[in-house]
């Protein structure tokens, strides 16, 4: 804007300037090609992101001397085609940083509509892209899909903003809600129409028209990766409905598909194994649960719930080396009351009474901070283990894992200083991040309030249930000292020298391949129940 | 002296063996005086991810302990593996030496103009033994990628045939093998052959590689099989 402002002034003060700076733009007046003037960097350390990239500010009163000095920038920010080809030239020479200087140059020096601003558009994104800053570059790709002042370069737009939502935390709000679901594109190639119709109809379901939904999926290829996922969504409906066999059925087919991505079969598998768990057929969701390959770090929830399978199936050894996997500095953040309590079930069901009571005061002991800031009504997001848990939240989760990609990326702009700090492209970039973040923080913050509450209630079930089973274990201790036989002539299992199986003393190094595979021994002290039967 | 100094040769490579041999019992000894697994103890217990059935393998070796001959070698190995503790390794081991010149003769002849006798050179070597692999483990490269190994002892007999004649050997050996797949792996070996030849007690030290294939693999892959523990009995609780 004030450019537009400068341009204006300039237009009354100077008509010869005026030419001059249309002719920047690669035409004259008699429509002969105009002289390329050479470029020059811009004087200020941070020219304002010109009308383009990122909308205009507010026009406000201007001082004389800030009309002058506009006036004076825009004299010699002198950008003329020659820039963008400058910076096209770079890009394809792969120099990321310079080609986005360049490009940025060319942008910040010419209106919307000049002829190459589109492209100066899709390229600064891909520079961005190149260089790893992928919020910066999905922006650019925003506009340029958006705006389709060049629509040839939608699809690779559309393309390229596919790539980095499977791959990296993104902006829903612009990409999906803004852009996706907001904007009839018209034709598109196959793969690109399956991203749009899929996340069309993904948003579709999340506001309740699931008939329009029905619609866009069926519209999806159904061997294909968007197809799978759609298919996910519409068994995660029946789920929600209670309609398990349906549900089951549907992650079946997917199950039996041959798709490699593994987010979507690894999903189908958690999900039927916990179908399974709830029909009661722990042996099934066991096995289920052993199939899933997803990082290791990933897998917190997995082993909980394989723990509860194998705690049910009376496997109280494995159970327990599950929950041993869980003490994994991999899963420190996890919230994980629930492991307390199997913890104190599985000893007290192997009548070990005083290491059940141990882990009532265990879990009282970790959780004692929290559960005394809930008692006493204190700022509960000021507590550390009820913040991390909030943030566990499946609402908060995305949001924090992309204001974490924001902050890393925030961080990644000064090495960029020497190259863009001149032209102002630094600058705008942490402004760029800089507010984003700011309204990513304002959105978690408006939803850690229900999640902070959330965690706080089960917290409270929990502390209910330990307080329950210390109680059931003291009753058991009663029983117990009134049993008569002190020793078990039990079965003693020893290491064989040499076995199909191998066994490794778990030394308190956790080995990622050993995670499913540890077991807990420990003897089962409940010989004398069957008196008490 | 160079027989003392052959006779240090023989016992170095064979006091190695025994103190990793006798380092490597007392925590064995201690599972076997009743170290059990049912005191509050955690394991990992997996199944084998490789193991060896009948091997087939090639190798190169070094002698390099003759001062004036550095002999190389091309090995073939046959090795059964009964078990995972034990295998034998019908040494087949077909060694025809190529002889290195270290020069040494020559500097003699220049600077002192002695001309040493000639030295005796093997040829070939076969042997028989028997494997113990008392040493499984994993190894983690550089952070990424888990890396399976075993460690083996050879003893064993056979003949060693120096210039023109066969002379009986005993010989141990120790090695480590590094798993490349379930049918390819790689051995590192150190072997030491004592033989008994006109002059007295000699030997030689040998250092290989050794590329194996394991062959009939898929016979020895192990099924996993349900666990049933000793705790799944209906405990009413």
């Amino acid at each position: 804007m004030r450019a537009l402002i400068a341009i204006l002034i300039l237009g009354l003060l100077a008509p010869a300037a005026f030419r001059g700076a249309r002719a920047q733009e690669g035409t004259t007046e008699g429509g002969t090609p105009a002289p390329a003037p050479a470029p020059e960097p811009a004087p200020e350390p941070a020219p304002a992101p010109a009308p383009g990239p990122e909308g205009g500010e507010k026009p406000g009163e201007l001082t004389d001397e800030e009309k002058k000095q506009l006036a004076g920038a825009i004299e010699e920010v002198k950008v003329g085609p020659e820039v963008f080809d400058d910076g096209v030239r770079l890009y394809y020479a792969k120099d990321y940083a310079g080609a986005a200087a360049r490009l940025w140059q060319f942008m910040a020096g010419n209106q919307p509509g000049v002829g190459n601003y589109g492209y100066a558009e899709y390229f600064l994104g891909a520079a961005l892209d190149k260089l790893g800053l992928t919020h910066a570059a999905m922006e650019y790709y925003f506009n340029v899909a958006k705006n389709r002042t060049k629509p040839e370069l939608l699809p690779d737009a559309l393309s390229a903003i596919e790539r980095i939502s499977r791959e990296n935390p993104f902006d829903w709000d612009l990409i999906v809600k803004d852009l996706i679901y907001d904007t009839s594109f018209g034709y598109l190639r196959e793969d690109l129409r399956q991203f749009v119709e899929y996340y069309q109809g993904l948003m579709d379901y999340r506001n309740g028209f699931i008939a329009w939904g029905q619609k866009h999926f069926a519209r999806l290829r159904p061997d294909t990766y968007y197809g799978y996922k759609a298919r996910y969504v519409q068994a995660v409906y029946e789920l929600v409905k209670y309609n398990l066999d349906e549900a089951l059925k549907i992650f079946n087919d997917i199950l039996a598909s041959d798709i490699r991505q593994a987010d979507v079969i690894n999903n189908a598998r958690q999900s039927v194994a916990r179908i399974l768990f709830e029909q009661k057929k722990f042996k099934d969701a066991y096995q289920m649960y052993e199939k899933i390959d997803a990082p290791i770090e990933k897998q917190a929830g997995v082993f909980l719930e394989e723990a509860w399978t194998q705690y049910y199936l009376r496997n109280y050894r494995r159970a327990m080396g599950l929950l041993y996997a869980l003490e994994a500095p991999a899963f420190f953040r996890f919230f994980n009351p629930e492991k307390f309590v199997l913890k104190a079930l599985i000893y007290k069901n192997l009548c070990h009474y005083n290491v059940a009571k141990d882990a009532v005061t265990e879990f009282r002991e970790h959780y004692r901070d929290a559960i005394t800031a809930i008692y006493d009504r204190v700022d509960l997001d000021k507590n550390d283990i009820i913040l991390d848990a909030a943030l566990q939240d499946p609402a908060l989760k995305d949001l924090s894992a992309f204001q974490r990609l924001l902050d890393t990326e925030l961080g990644q702009l000064s090495n960029f200083e020497v190259a863009w700090g001149e032209v102002g492209l630094a600058a705008h970039l942490a402004k760029v991040y800089d507010l984003k973040i700011k309204e990513v923080n304002r959105s978690l913050r408006e939803k850690l309030d229900a999640a902070v509450r959330t965690v706080s209630e089960r917290l409270l079930e929990y502390e209910e249930q330990m307080n329950l089973l210390e109680y059931e274990i003291g009753l058991s201790v009663y029983k117990r000292i009134k049993g008569t036989p002190s020793q078990k002539a039990g079965q003693v299992q020893k290491v064989p020298y040499s076995d199909v199986k191998v066994y490794y003393g778990f030394d308190g190094e956790f080995w990622n391949d050993e995670m499913h595979d540890y077991r807990f021994f420990i003897e089962d002290r409940c010989f004398s129940e069957e008196r008490w039967e | 002296m160079r027989r003392s100094r052959r006779r240090l040769m023989l016992i170095v490579p064979i006091l190695c063996g025994c103190l990793w041999a006798v380092g490597s019992l007392p925590a064995r000894a201690a599972e076997a005086e009743g170290e059990v697994m049912d005191y509050g103890k955690v394991y990992a217990i997996q199944y084998r991810a490789y193991r060896m059935n009948h091997e087939f393998s090639v190798g190169m070796t070094f002698l390099p302990m003759d001062a004036f001959y550095k002999f190389f070698a091309g090995t073939f190995h046959y090795v059964l593996h009964f078990d995972d503790l034990w295998a034998w390794e019908n040494h087949f081991s077909f060694a025809k030496y190529l002889d290195v010149d270290t020069g040494l003769t020559k500097e003699l002849n220049n600077r002192w103009h002695v001309s040493p006798t000639d030295t005796p050179k093997i040829d070939y070597v076969l042997d028989t033994n028997l494997m113990l692999k008392p040493l499984y483990g994993k190894m983690v490269l550089f952070d990424r990628w888990v890396i399976y190994s075993e460690s083996y002892f050879l003893l064993g007999l056979g003949a060693i045939h120096v210039t023109s004649a066969f002379f009986p050997t005993v010989d141990v050996g120790a090695g480590i093998r590094v798993f490349l797949s379930d049918t390819l792996s790689l051995r590192f070996e150190v072997r030491d052959y004592v033989y008994l030849e006109e002059k007295g007690v000699e030997n030689a030290l040998s250092l290989g590689v050794v590329f194996c294939y394991n062959g009939f693999a898929e016979d020895r892959k192990v099924v996993p099989e349900e666990e049933v523990e000793s705790t799944a009995r209906e405990v009413k609780p």
